[in-house]
């Protein structure tokens, strides 16, 4: 039945292509949707389309990448939830191609003058997004059929998920390139507004690869969420404790993707706003302080109700743990800085008030809990969650390991290692505090003056290399978990508490320097996540497990938490995907050509909030058809003892995390 | 051994606490730091935001392990299931009976008919039309031909082109001082810091260029089409904007505007925004 599918989306994706010049020769501008608004059309079906394409491209990711170590590991157990993972996607791909379908034929049919102007600068990339797609199909099914009897030929299965991976993630930066190019248009007549540039130039516009980065983690964290929600319904309904044990399992890897993708998701939402702004500082400003700067206060709640939510799943799933005990103390004081950062995270500037209030405050800000609303105060306490989720993870994976050999006794492999990832972690963050050094403030439209404010910054990079240097020799002197402790002090202490509040000052006086700034909280922060996990595998390196993890020992709210987290994400996507496409409000092409359709207004948050929830709504109920199909259609799947073969001891449980110290 | 409080209990002194700590320490803290005559409040949605983040913050720690559920529920339920008589089933039946009313008088709170102001969620910068977008503050790098122009009214011939630059700026600034003092002053304050004579009369006050979420945040452009268009000028979209800012362009000339634009920025010693550039 997939095949069908599969060959039907074929079928149309290759028509449409044919169809393209004749549809787009149709006469008159704006026509409508059976009468109804041509706008909230595109919107539903463009959207829903999104969500699809997001899953099918999220979940090869991991598939390959929990295959890889199974095949790696020996352990049939990742294989088999690797095959798992793809199962759910062979459905889904018909779909997404169904839904690419029409909505090309609701863009040609309804606005006809815009898709004439559109495949008159993209039409050969239109081909070559068929012949994508026409790849990306077919080695889909040579994966997912040829799963079993390619078997002895591991490695070249895994070539298949990889390659299928990389045509995916070439259509989805071919689809980038025409949302980008029609927020940031290159390669125009000034005067006529007529392009003239090449289809390269169109294609590498500015906003291509900051959207490109957002979307591909974005579809990472996407894809694991709405595994992780398929594994909750799954294990609610399970029969036996090893359904229960492997769904468990299953939920707790696609969280862990999920998280993986989330971690750094907010640093590429903010190199792609800071592009927007740097396309237009129109487009700018309704993002964050106009028309938009409400949906971003949902946006926070989403991500909040996400990050809080993977934390808690975390930390149930600690009590499942053998040894977990000793660490669950610390899990009040990480939880209360967590919520405190989102109080932060979720402060306005502007406030909701009443008259009255306004009295009270004394205009519309606070005057002091309005720093708190300030880009600043975001990009300070972003660090501090991300960081806080990382310690969750640590607690998580130590959990029920004993002591491990100590680092003096390890070999030179080991402190080789070691050193490489602080010598390289030294020499990026060494670069860029010598880049900021010699930075000359006219290139970013500064006065010369203010060079002095890209000292501290600079100076902060040399003392998070001295920290590296620091937490290298106490782990070398067997005070691994000691240097964990000073290195993420150091980074709190530098990329929150300091750069943080620094932020409010830059904002003042050399705005355009908070790019700057930006990128070095980023890069201490990530240098924190690379070198704390370096010496938290060896610091476990070899160690005893206190006792075997209860799998499927989790308690009903964990897996209802997991399928909110869902749903959540689910939300975001069809938020963010209205403020992207609505930034440019009554623009088809961005102060190019002009959306003079009935539709072309702004939607107000209630009219949003409608739309998203229908998209949201119509795409869980459709993944839900498609997952009970894929249940309903699939064989019995091997028992574990027939894919383990003969390794018994391991086929009742999966293994205790997704990496375990050898 | 040290008496230790029982989750439920702590959990009830945490609410309690976080709540005097939004409703007193911010005000007092506020109108110590921000040099109020009075404690300034923390806004009814802000209080709801932070308050829903403690609940949803004790939600999390009491479910984490079943011993903490079990914790936490034990006094409730042993004083639900306590005995028929006596002092505690007095107390069971008053809270009881307290539920219901509890939810009747938020009801009848809700629904019925009262005097008060809306709640607004007004939009900090709103949109601004594309004719203004690209437009430059003139006076900021003025260009060689407008510091000739310069030149030949001053009749600075003399001195070197960059010296005349400076000029320009200087005495552009020295204008826009004089100017901002004679037409902005009275709501925005002498140091744009939102506190001029009149300002108490507007209910939503005049903005505070210090604060740095206000003209730092934008370009130029932007304060220049505020100043221009005024309150009137404002998109429909958002309304009302409550905005009583006159439409200066009807006053004043674009020089001149652009010249209290320069100084504006430095009376409240800030810089504004720079168009970036695209990596």
């Amino acid at each position: 039945m997939k095949n069908k599918q599969g060959v039907i989306a074929l079928l149309v994706a290759a028509g449409l292509v044919l169809a393209l010049p004749a549809l787009a020769a149709a006469e008159g501008t704006y026509r409508s949707f059976l009468g109804y608004d041509s706008r909230i059309t595109i919107w539903l079906i463009a959207e829903i389309h999104l969500m699809f394409g997001a899953f099918v491209l999220g979940v090869p990711i991991f598939a390959v990448t929990i295959e890889i170590i199974g095949w790696k590991t020996r352990d049939a157990r990742y294989d088999k939830l690797a095959y798992e993972f793809t199962q759910l996607l062979g459905g889904a791909f018909g779909f997404t191609a169904l839904l690419g379908g029409l909505l090309t034929f609701a863009l040609f049919g309804l606005y006809p003058k815009f898709m004439e102007r559109f495949s008159e600068i993209f039409h050969d990339v239109m081909y070559i997004y068929a012949g994508l797609f026409f790849l990306e199909s077919t080695t889909f099914y040579l994966y997912y059929y040829f799963w079993n009897r390619m078997a002895d030929r591991k490695g070249l299965h895994i070539f298949l998920g990889v390659l299928l991976n990389v045509w995916g993630t070439v259509i989805m930066m071919v689809a980038n390139s025409w949302a980008a190019y029609m927020m940031s248009p290159v390669g125009l007549d000034k005067e006529t507004g007529q392009f003239i540039g090449t289809v390269w130039q169109a294609v590498n516009n500015p906003l291509w690869h900051p959207l490109n980065f957002h979307r591909f983690l974005g579809n990472v964290a996407f894809g694991g969420l709405i595994c992780g929600g398929y594994a909750a319904i799954r294990y609610l309904g399970a029969k036996t404790p090893e359904e229960r044990a492997h769904y468990d399992w299953m939920g707790y890897v696609g969280n862990f993707c999920a998280m993986c993708g989330l971690i750094p998701l907010p640093f590429a939402g903010y190199y792609l706003g800071r592009e927007v702004y740097s396309a237009s500082a129109v487009m700018g400003n309704n993002m964050m302080g106009g028309a938009f700067s409400w949906t971003f206060i949902i946006q926070a709640i989403l991500i909040g109700g996400i990050f809080i939510g993977s934390n808690y799943y975390l930390w149930i799933g600690m009590h499942r743990i053998p040894g977990a005990e000793r660490y669950t103390r610390y899990i009040k004081f990480i939880e209360i800085l967590l919520l405190l950062c989102f109080a932060i995270w979720l402060t306005p500037h502007n406030l909701p008030l009443s008259a009255e209030e306004q009295v009270i405050v004394g205009g519309q800000y606070h005057p002091t809990l309005k720093y708190l609303g300030l880009m600043s105060g975001k990009n300070a306490v972003v660090n501090l969650i991300i960081l806080l989720t990382f310690l969750s993870f640590l607690l998580y994976r130590r959990a029920n390991l004993g002591d491990g050999i100590p680092f003096s006794r390890q070999g030179a492999r080991s402190r080789g290692v070691l050193v490489g990832v602080a010598g390289l972690l030294s020499l990026i963050m060494g670069s860029y505090a010598n880049f900021l050094l010699s930075l000359d403030p006219v290139s970013l439209d500064l006065p010369p003056e203010t060079a002095k404010y890209f000292v501290l910054p600079a100076a902060l990079l040399i003392i998070q290399i001295a920290a590296v240097v620091v937490t290298v020799v106490l782990t070398f002197w067997d005070r691994g978990k000691i240097a964990e402790l000073f290195y993420c002090g150091v980074t709190t202490v530098n990329a929150t508490f300091v750069l943080g509040v620094y932020g409010y000052v830059i904002m003042a006086v050399a705005n355009p320097f908070l790019r700057n700034l930006a990128v070095t909280q980023w890069m201490i922060l990530m240098s924190a996540l690379v070198l704390v996990t370096t010496v938290d595998v060896f610091l476990f390196k070899g160690a005893a497990q206190v006792g075997e993890m209860n799998w499927g020992k989790m308690p009903l709210r964990s897996q209802y938490v997991l399928i909110a987290v869902c749903v959540f994400i689910v939300m975001l996507i069809g938020l963010m995907g209205f403020i992207r496409s609505g930034l440019r409000e009554d623009w088809h092409i961005y102060a190019i050509l002009q959306d003079a359709s009935e539709g072309s207004w702004t939607p107000d948050n209630a009219v949003m909030a409608k739309v998203v929830s229908a998209c949201v709504l119509v795409f869980l109920a459709a993944i839900s058809f498609l997952f009970w199909l894929t249940g309903a259609g699939a064989k019995k799947p091997e028992s574990p003892e027939q894919l383990v073969k003969g390794d018994t001891s391991k086929a009742a449980s999966p293994p205790e995390l997704l990496v375990t110290p050898k | 051994m040290r008496p230790r409080l029982s989750l439920f209990s702590a959990s009830v002194l945490t609410v309690v606490l976080a709540y005097l700590f939004i409703q007193v320490v911010i005000p007092y803290a506020s109108m110590w730091i921000a040099d109020r005559p009075s404690p300034v409040t923390v806004p009814a949605a802000l209080t709801v935001i932070y308050m829903l983040l403690v609940f949803i913050g004790l939600y999390i720690y009491i479910t984490i392990s079943e011993e903490n559920v079990r914790e936490f529920l034990q006094p409730i339920l042993e004083f639900l299931r306590g005995g028929e008589t006596g002092v505690r089933a007095g107390l069971r039946l008053g809270l009881l009976a307290l539920v219901p009313l509890l939810v009747g008088w938020i009801t009848y709170d809700r629904l019925a008919p009262k005097v008060q102001s809306l709640t607004g969620i007004r939009i900090q910068h709103p949109t601004i039309p594309g004719q203004y977008e690209k437009l430059i503050n003139p006076y900021r790098n003025p260009t060689d031909d407008l510091v000739k122009q310069f030149q030949q009214q001053e009749g600075l011939d003399g001195i070197g082109l960059e010296e005349a630059r400076k000029r320009l700026v200087g005495t552009a600034l020295a204008e826009g001082r004089a100017l901002y003092q004679k037409n902005c002053r009275v709501c925005h304050g002498s140091k744009a810091d939102g506190s001029g004579p009149m300002a108490v009369g507007f209910r939503l006050r005049p903005a505070n260029f210090r604060d740095p979420g206000t003209i730092a945040t934008v370009v130029e452009a932007y304060a220049f089409w505020r100043i221009s268009e005024g309150g009137r000028g404002l998109p429909n979209e958002s309304s009302p904007w409550d905005s009583a800012m006159p439409r200066w362009k009807e006053e004043l000339t674009e020089a001149e505007i652009w010249k209290i634009i320069l100084a504006e920025y430095e009376l409240a010693d800030v810089e504004p925004r720079k168009p970036e550039k695209l990596e």
